[in-house]
């Protein structure tokens, strides 16, 4: 994982209605992070510019593409930038002393909207939210480093504790806090000392837009203009019978999964300037649990390269009646998925909805009902598994589960006392393997299902096998 | 889904995040799971304690969850391999499928926190044990000067020799460590200079004593020889940490034969490996014995770990049977009840892959080559 964030927002028409410099500008002063001459695109961590963006590491396009050969990264920049404009700098120079940012002991004071919809207003007075007119939330905010796939946050770069991956940057919040104080909830702008001598804690929680890490092995992750749908499309190498796979994810502005409803989207491969070179290719819904991705086959891909990008455009429409959503896309390789899933965990707990969530679809109560179950559904796993739907493998493959554990709770007894231990073992091998076989299929990883697979099936035999030998 | 968990956190303040995945778990944390993971994971994973993370509140608990999960499905948590078919051990603490299914639904299905609304509800508190777990040792003797884990170093195996004052023979049932510094002890290796080993030292485990009849001898003006695995938390990566660990011996009577705890080992017989990576390995009792404990050593990952006894007329006693171990989690297993072999009877293991393409099964950790030590005592 690069661990770069990098978000684009289309402004569509604004591009065509009006001339971009018409609007506000504001000074945007970074470092430079990378820069990628072949995409024409430079990396740059920006300062807060208070009305514009948070601090953020960000791809930005130039107006003048020949600047690029004038910067390297670790250079101080300044630059014109555009309200609505989040995509393009202007203007840029090289600051006359490459000197550090200003030093200071805390982040500045931001303001920012707790209305939903509006969490990416920033501003650096205080005042009212621009739609819903409430008072803006004073906040602190800063580059934070966070593991992608759990909640593990802290203030400096560094390796994952779980899965020794390289920490990724997002833009959080930083607080500090009093665990041990009655109101441990409360959040503090400046560090200092608890009620009961300790000092305070200091925390972070991710900032909407604050973590634009791609989840899919996809090079980036671009926003829409609405400011909550985002995208990550993945180029998957093509198999032995089947040929790569462009799949989209669709993401909300707190990257997590957002289900895909009524939208519908295209893509079509170009050359580097976004000239179409092929056919546009409709995209259908991805068989996957989070329901947030859509794919197509493209059988005539090139194969993508440090030397040879790949590059496609694709529109999405988000509404039937909706204008189209263009984002272009480079590839200089194969995308391949991460280990496991992100995760963008609670930083502070929040209250649950009264009462656990009800169960959708009861076990029988008898042993033989209850094996009638488990056959049934084994036979889905197998049918699923054969026909190389991955993603929908996980239902069956835990009622399984569900129906061996409930046999060995409730009906244990129907098997002699000499058959326990290989009950146990055997419930224990389904319980383990049902679990795997969800994550692996999420993931499409069929060479590790395919190891499972051979251990479940074996183990509902076995179980099975009991059962029917004191019949 | 996400949106509809969007809908209903509409009310809730700014600071407070929302849940990435919806909540569907009918299993909360301070009901269900708590109780779970203090009993199956709190020897280790609790405030001090050797793991680098404690589960023992909700708010340390909760974003662990994925981690959680993907520990306990793969087998490598809780570290106690023992296969439900096994012949019992002593000490075991075997972790049940349903209690499996009630973390991971848990840590799949959103880690609620509790399903009463009780949110503060004050759970007991669980703090690290670090004492001797068999009561007062007879004899203790410690590292003759601290071991400095300096800022630059993460982990480190340091070999200390230590006299251990004894001046006449001793007869020991039982060895422990004491470190001075829990959280970066990961396991220790206790034996005597050039003679038995006395013990096999794991965060969280319980000490076990030889049973009656069954002892290591240690000579008068016998060395210990203390073999420690420094590792430290991602949290003291850039401290110096210091370490004086301590060494507990229980003594007991001279056992009424007079023989005291030897060990053989086995050797991996030739062509071993060949069949689906199945390796063999064996050693023979000449004179025969009772067999007290097992203790597999492995080189890396693997998928299982049979060990039978087979006396000369052919009969197969299952010794052992362990599911998924791992080389880091090295134990001695004393038999539940020891097995009396005649002589020229084998101790024969199968070692068995992991089945999968995993980078666990092709990694080595190269610190013991594949063995199992029988400790028994001769006839």
């Amino acid at each position: 994982m690069t661990g770069r964030v990098s978000c684009l927002a289309i402004v569509l028409a604004a591009a065509v209605a009006a001339p971009v410099h018409a609007q506000r500008s504001f000074v945007f002063q970074g470092t430079v992070e990378k820069v990628n001459g072949a995409g024409g695109t430079v990396d740059v961590k920006n300062d807060n510019i208070p009305g514009w963006m948070a601090p953020m590491s960000m791809t930005y396009r130039v107006d003048v593409p020949a600047v690029l050969k004038t910067l390297k990264g670790g250079d101080r920049i300044t630059a014109t930038v555009y309200a609505g404009d989040t995509a393009k700098l202007y203007k840029v120079r090289i600051a006359a002393s490459p000197a550090k940012p200003v030093q200071t002991a805390l982040p500045p004071v931001s303001y920012v909207c707790p209305s939903p919809g509006e969490e990416s207003f920033v501003d650096d007075r205080p005042g009212a939210c621009p739609k819903s007119g409430a008072q803006l939330q004073a906040v602190r905010l800063d580059i934070a480093y966070k593991c992608l796939k759990t909640s593990f946050i802290r203030e400096s770069p560094g390796t994952c504790p779980t899965d020794r991956t390289d920490l990724v940057p997002v833009t959080a919040s930083v607080f500090w806090v009093c665990t041990n104080d009655p109101q441990r909830e409360k959040h503090y702008l400046e560090p200092g000392t608890c009620g009961d001598g300790s000092r305070r804690e200091k925390a972070f929680e991710v900032r909407p837009h604050g973590d634009h890490n791609p989840r899919h092995g996809g090079p980036t992750v671009f926003m829409s203009e609405d400011l909550y749908h985002h995208v990550e499309a993945t180029l998957v190498a093509p198999t032995r019978t089947q040929p790569a796979l462009f799949r989209v994810y669709f993401y909300d502005e707190y990257t997590r999964p957002l289900h895909v409803s009524g939208v519908s989207a295209q893509v079509v491969a170009t050359d580097r300037y976004g000239k179409p070179t092929g056919s546009p290719v409709p995209l259908v819904l991805s068989r996957i649990r989070d329901g947030n991705a859509m794919e197509t086959r493209l059988p005539n891909a090139a194969v993508p390269s440090e030397n040879a990008s790949v590059y496609f455009a694709l529109r999405v429409k988000l509404k039937p009646s909706g204008k189209d959503w263009l984002t272009d896309h480079t590839f200089t390789s194969y995308s391949k998925e991460p280990v496991s899933k992100a995760v963008t965990p609670l930083a502070n707990p929040r209250p649950n909805p009264p009462g656990p969530p009800a169960s959708l679809d009861p076990l029988p109560e008898t042993t033989q009902d209850l094996l009638a179950e488990l056959q049934k559904n084994m036979e889905s796993v197998t049918k699923e598994w054969q026909d190389g739907s991955l993603g929908a493998i996980w239902y069956p493959a835990l009622r399984v589960k569900d129906v061996a554990l409930t046999l060995q709770r409730n009906h244990a007894n129907d098997i002699a006392d000499s058959k326990q231990a290989q009950l146990t073992s055997a419930v224990q091998q389904v319980t383990l393997s049902a679990w795997q076989i969800d994550s692996a299929g999420d993931l499409g990883n069929k060479e590790k299902i395919a190891v499972l697979y051979d251990a479940f099936r074996a183990a509902v035999g076995e179980i099975l096998g009991l059962y029917g030998a004191t019949r | 889904m996400a949106l509809a968990v969007t809908a209903v956190l509409l009310t809730l303040f700014i600071r407070t995040l929302h849940a990435h995945k919806p909540v569907t778990s009918k299993y909360d944390y301070n009901r269900d799971v708590f109780p779970l993971l203090r009993e199956h994971c709190g020897r280790c994973h609790v405030e001090g304690g050797a793991a680098p993370m404690s589960l023992m509140t909700y708010k340390d608990a909760f974003s662990w969850g994925e981690s959680i999960r993907d520990e306990l499905t793969a087998g490598r948590m809780p570290p106690w391999p023992i296969d439900p078919r096994s012949p019992a051990v002593k000490g075991m603490h075997p972790i049940s499928a349903h209690d499996v299914d009630v973390i991971v639904t848990w840590a799949s299905g959103g880690t609620p926190r509790d399903w009463s609304g009780d949110i503060d509800r004050q759970l007991p508190t669980v703090a690290v044990q670090n004492q001797w777990k068999l009561g007062p040792p007879d004899l203790v003797v410690s590292m003759e000067s601290p071991y400095i884990l300096g800022a630059n170093d993460v982990e480190e195996k340091k070999d200390f020799s230590i006299p251990s004052g004894i001046t006449e023979v001793k007869w020991v049932r039982a060895a422990d460590l004491f470190p001075e510094t829990p959280t970066i002890v990961r396991d220790a290796i206790i034996s005597v200079e050039n003679g038995p080993t006395l013990a096999l030292w794991q965060p969280g485990s319980d000490p076990l004593t030889a049973p009656s009849g069954a002892a290591f001898r240690v000579a008068p003006g016998a060395k210990l020889h203390l073999q420690i695995h420094y590792k430290k938390h991602y949290t003291q990566e850039q401290d110096t940490l210091s370490d004086r660990s301590r060494i507990g011996l229980y003594f007991t009577d001279p056992p009424p034969s007079g023989r005291e705890l030897q060990s053989i080992s086995t050797s991996e017989r030739k062509g071993s490996g060949e069949s689906n990576g199945v390796r063999i390995l064996a050693a023979t009792l000449p004179g025969g014995g009772r067999v007290h404990a097992l203790r597999p050593m492995l080189d890396k990952a693997y998928g299982s770990v049979d060990i039978v006894a087979i006396t000369p007329s052919g009969t197969q006693i299952p010794l052992l049977k362990l599911r998924g171990p791992r080389p880091q989690w090295f134990r001695r297993y004393w038999l539940q009840e020891a097995i009396e072999l005649p002589g020229g009877s084998t101790i024969e293991a199968r070692v068995t892959p992991l089945g999968d393409s995993s980078d666990e099964m092709k990694a080595s950790v190269d610190r013991f080559p594949l063995q199992i030590a029988v400790d028994y005592v001769p006839q």
